[in-house]
């Protein structure tokens, strides 16, 4: 028997089609130890194109549990070099971005047929979970706490009938970590969390590939509910996810939106240039709130900062030593006149990132241009 | 009535009074209270499961969710790990 017809066949009989994971997109997001174990599952099962997302680098103690780990390596771009490396096809693609996804927009969301949840952070799993309830796409999530792991899946293809991540959460904490899982892991044990081994990795990889792969064949077994496992004692428990009528996650499609031609990148100027010789009038409403100034943690004295308010971590210094004292309050915006100038920072700086759907006031949804920001393998 | 909480770290089992009226999250404040949970963060959310197999939304009551006397309420805990 020629080889190609040999390879997968096991896959086959247990009911994968490998024509259809060849040419499936996984967006994966978080490539730590989960994330790691997730990639090598996917890619030995022959999934075609994996688009992989972490802001951070590995450090040894990541090593006993993430196969794919080299040592002071950007993760992300070591990830998706591994799974095309690993993948019985020669037609295998990977591409990665080293920043947080919350800066990338809605264009990966759009690109991909399912979307992993690999991430620790809850910020950031709230955030994957708009971003895929928003854009209709599957999300499977995944995470672990020394000898227990858990998986969930969310079909999203009625968000509004549907539970998100988000709805068994009334709180989100921030870590303040900002995707740097060395932080937020400090942060966590000081609460009493046991770090995870190799072998809750590699299981809890192993169980989200298999549920993103049944996804992208539609099927999905665990939809709206959360798989419990302890790897230790073998007590599992699978937990359906009640809608919550309060949630504070989004839980409906994104509507259509006009196609605008300016990108991320460029100056929102330049953004609100275009709105106006398009004829638009009111306000751009932002993804969320941007802050523009904020007091010195010193002085009081006014700092220009223009970034998101997820995105700050600490109020700023004026100067390295200052040491003195007044007080400013700090400026925050949500919306921007488009009849008003504009800040001196590019569309992205306020959350309007590739792709990003954004609302006028008067209830118009526009997106920001489209713009690649993968590094292809 | 009385129900039955299982830990959701261990074989830990503690049965209790409860009255029907209690919601999800003041059942769970009272099992932190009685030390047979640790301390709830956002990090290491707890939710309650009845036999049922429905999670409870924290605002819950258990009447609203169907407990019955003598049920076995099962403890899960939000996983924080990833890397």
């Amino acid at each position: 028997m020629a080889m190609s017809s040999l390879l997968f066949s096991r896959e086959r009989l247990a009911g994968y089609d490998p024509s259809l994971l060849r040419g499936a997109t996984v967006l994966l997001v978080g490539a730590g130890a989960l994330g790691n174990n997730v990639a090598l599952a996917l890619s030995l099962a022959g999934v075609g194109e994996l688009l992989v997302v972490d802001p951070d680098v590995f450090e040894v103690s990541n090593a006993t549990r993430s196969p794919f780990f080299v040592a002071g390596a950007a993760k992300a771009a070591a990830v998706a070099s591994a799974f095309v490396r690993t993948s019985l096809l020669p037609t295998a693609s990977a591409s990665f971005a080293g920043s947080v996804i919350e800066s990338l927009g809605d264009a990966p969301f759009l690109q991909a047929d399912v979307v992993i949840s690999a991430v620790d952070q809850q910020t950031i799993r709230a955030y994957i979970s708009e971003q895929a309830s928003m854009t209709g796409t599957p999300l499977v999530e995944g995470g672990f706490d020394g000898h227990r792991l858990s998986v969930s899946v969310f079909s999203n293809s009625v968000p509004s009938e549907s539970p998100c991540w988000r709805c068994g959460f009334d709180e989100v904490e921030d870590s303040g970590a900002r995707g740097l899982c060395t932080l937020y892991a400090k942060s966590v044990e000081a609460q009493g969390a046991v770090p995870a081994t190799q072998t809750v990795a590699q299981i809890a990889g192993g169980l989200v590939a298999e549920a993103a792969i049944a996804a992208l064949h539609g099927v999905l077994p665990l939809d709206g509910r959360r798989l419990f496992l302890n790897v230790r004692s073998g007590r599992s428990t699978v937990v359906t996810l009640p809608p919550n009528p309060d949630c504070p996650g989004r839980h409906e499609l994104a509507e259509p939106a006009v196609q605008l031609e300016t990108g991320a990148d460029e100056p929102v100027a330049d953004l609100l240039d275009e709105l106006r010789a398009c004829g638009y009038q009111g306000e751009v409403l932002l993804p969320e709130p941007v802050v523009l100034t904020m007091p010195c943690r010193e002085c009081g004295a006014p700092v220009t900062v223009n970034t998101r308010r997820s995105f700050l971590r600490q109020a700023p210094k004026c100067a390295p030593d200052c040491n003195s004292s007044t007080h400013a309050p700090p400026i925050v915006v949500s919306t921007l006149p488009i009849d008003a100038p504009a800040p001196d920072v590019h569309a992205r700086t306020l959350g309007l990132g590739p792709s990003s759907r954004f609302q006028l006031s008067d209830g118009q949804w526009l997106a920001v241009a489209h713009k690649d920001d993968f590094v292809h393998i | 009535m009385e129900l039955t909480f299982t830990s959701p770290t261990d074989s830990k089992t503690l049965t209790a009074e409860v009255d029907p009226s209690m919601t999800a999250k003041t059942v769970l404040a009272e099992l932190i209270g009685a030390d047979f949970l640790p301390g709830q963060t956002a990090y290491s959310a707890y939710t309650l499961v009845p036999t049922s197999g429905r999670a409870m939304l924290s605002t819950q009551t258990l009447s609203s969710a169907g407990v019955k006397n003598g049920e076995v309420i099962e403890v899960v805990q939000a996983t924080r790990g990833a890397a």
